[in-house]
């Protein structure tokens, strides 16, 4: 028995019509997250690759795997294998898994300079087998900053190593640049002996000493003739490289030239690209001052300062 | 009933267009004055505005542009107007030399052209800026002609007075610089000149040993200070109020608010406005 009677008319069916309602709402949900579904790729079907890397640093469950710049599938799993090495599962798109042979290749990269890290998949061989379902492919990391900051570091210290080396050689007493150094002051030394004894030589010439000193003065007489032989050389060629010299600077007059008449063209045009710039910037401010200064505005906007400028005792 | 519905129609299309008739001839243009006195009031708007946004070396070339442009017209009374602006811009930036030239050659102007009122306020102007400088006598004969052509009818009469008991105040005349101030709070002078009053007041009462009212004084004036925005002279009372508290042996609180002070120096100085301004104190 019911307590209260349903007399309105529109209270009748009224189960019947709530229940349709919420069936309508659970139908529409169902279809979102269905739809959803299908635009995520939930329900497409993947085929589980492997790869094995030497460690799980910068990868992640869920990075995308692309292939020439398009989503293939993800990284699903990452576990340690008896190896303590990175073992990781990727699902691929079964329609994608063709394109992608047994020597496929996988890196990992990121997306720009300061973008995600992405697992970028390289199809390997032209004709190669294709990739089959639950096989394992190779891994590399490539250059991200880090790698190049390591590279830097790999070839700057062997250098920077060599500079301490040679600093601590030339620092060194014993070391070989202060060895030759200490050599050339001795050497030097025993040369200004050498040359007191020549001069006190040259004070008791005589003709048996000419006749010694003649094979000198042929060897002198080879050098003056190489040098000869230089200089003809280079006066064949110097006219060349003069030539040379001249076609690039009149390469540089051409190009000053040329720079000179755009700015040239292009300054009254300039000036008056200015001009304008100003009479429009006038015009604006002219048009913001007439209606700053009408209704409604003046009501809203303070009146602009004038007169004179406000100075107390303390300014 | 056709009629009437039809005028209704009439009447609502109608409405829109009388109303913007009526608005047009509300907003129509104001006469157009020669280009010269346009520009030049042009200029001086544009040097206002640039003063407001604190870009004092525009405001400075804009108020020279200003005078100049009217002693070009031989407008005597604008041109002083725009040297005297041009000489405030002037002493905010730190070049007082050009500003007191500026200001002398309104003072010893003999035409009569110069309003009472403007030598009053060039004399004003010169008396603070030599009192910022320290010389007093100097400021004491500038403040003299200030007070003879305002003849206590201008609208800086009590910047005047405040600056008389400043001048007293540094002569060490603590008894009347506080009477000067005590007249200036009294007779109700606008914020900024009551805040400087009561400052002076309570520098005043600080030499006097009067630190209980002096402290009143010195926070009365931190919270005018403060509505005006003043960093300088906030500044200022938190430094006065400081060495209140010292001589009250109220260390602690002495320390928070010379930390408080420091800050705002600090802060003050770090702004791009203040860069090109004279220091803080």
């Amino acid at each position: 028995m019911k307590l209260l009677a349903d007399k309105d008319e529109r209270f009748k069916s009224l189960f019947v019509k709530v229940s349709i309602f919420v069936l309508l709402a659970v139908l529409g949900v169902t279809l979102n997250l269905l739809f959803s579904g299908i635009k995520k790729g939930f329900f497409t079907p993947k085929s589980a690759i492997y790869f094995v890397a030497g460690t799980g640093q910068d990868i992640k469950v869920g990075m995308p795997v692309k292939l020439s710049g398009f989503k293939i599938g993800s990284a699903t799993s990452l576990e340690l294998d008896e190896k303590a090495q990175a073992r990781v599962e990727l699902m691929i798109e079964n329609r994608y898994l063709p394109l992608l042979n047994e020597d496929a290749v996988v890196s990992l990269k990121k997306e720009g300079v300061i973008g995600d890290s992405i697992l970028e998949a390289r199809r390997g061989s032209e004709g190669g087998p294709q990739l089959k379902a639950g096989a394992s492919i190779k891994f590399e990391r490539s250059g991200g900053l880090e790698q190049i900051a390591q590279d830097l570091r790999d070839r700057l210290y062997p250098a920077l190593d060599e500079i301490n080396k040679l600093l601590k050689d030339a620092n060194d007493p014993k070391g070989d640049v202060r060895q030759t150094l200490s050599n050339l002051r001795q050497f030097s030394a025993d040369m200004q002996g050498t040359r007191a004894r020549i001069d006190h030589m040259l004070g008791q010439i005589d003709e048996g000493i000419v006749n010694d000193v003649r094979p000198a003065l042929r060897s002198v007489k080879q050098s003056a003739e190489s040098t000869e032989a230089i200089i003809g050389k280079l006066n064949q060629e110097m006219p060349g490289l003069i030539k040379k010299t001249d076609a690039s600077l009149d390469n540089v007059r051409q190009i000053s030239e040329t720079i000179k008449s755009a700015v040239d063209n292009s300054a009254p045009q300039l000036s008056g690209f200015l001009g304008e710039t100003r009479g429009l910037v006038s015009d604006t401010r002219n048009i913001m001052d007439s209606a700053s200064t009408s209704w409604p505005l003046k009501n809203i906007m303070q009146p602009p300062e004038q007169g004179m400028v406000r100075m107390d005792s303390h300014d | 009933m056709i009629n009437q519905r039809f005028d209704q129609r009439l009447f609502k299309y109608l409405m829109p267009v009388l109303l913007l008739v009526f608005l047009d001839a509300c907003g129509s243009a104001p006469p157009r004055q020669p280009t010269a006195i346009e520009q030049a009031g042009k200029a001086d708007h544009a040097a206002h505005r640039a003063l407001h946004d604190g870009d004092l070396m525009r405001a400075r070339e804009l108020f020279k542009q200003s005078m100049l442009l009217q002693q070009s017209l031989d407008n005597l009374p604008a041109s002083a107007m725009a040297a005297i602006n041009l000489s405030s811009v002037s002493h905010k930036l730190g070049d007082d030399g050009a500003a007191l030239v500026l200001l002398d050659g309104i003072l010893s102007d003999t035409t009569a052209q110069i309003t009472p009122e403007l030598r009053a306020a060039a004399a004003f102007r010169k008396g603070v800026i030599l009192a910022d400088a320290g010389k007093a006598v100097e400021a004491e004969s500038a403040m003299a002609v200030a007070n003879k052509e305002c003849n206590r009818q201008c609208a800086f009469v009590s910047g005047i007075n405040n600056l008389s008991a400043r001048l007293a105040l540094e002569k060490g005349d603590f008894p009347y610089a506080l009477a000067i101030a005590k007249n200036v709070m009294n007779a109700g002078a606008e914020k900024v000149e009551q805040a400087n009053a009561m400052r002076i007041a309570a520098a005043a009462e600080a030499a006097l040993g009067q630190h209980e009212a002096s402290l009143a004084h010195y926070q009365a004036a931190l919270e005018l200070d403060k509505e005006l925005a003043l960093s300088p002279r906030i500044a200022e009372d938190l430094k006065g109020i400081v060495k209140v508290l010292e001589k009250l042996g109220r260390k602690p609180e002495a320390d928070i608010f010379a930390h408080r002070a420091e800050t705002v120096i600090e802060a003050a100085r770090l702004l791009p406005v203040n860069s090109a301004k004279k220091s803080l104190p």
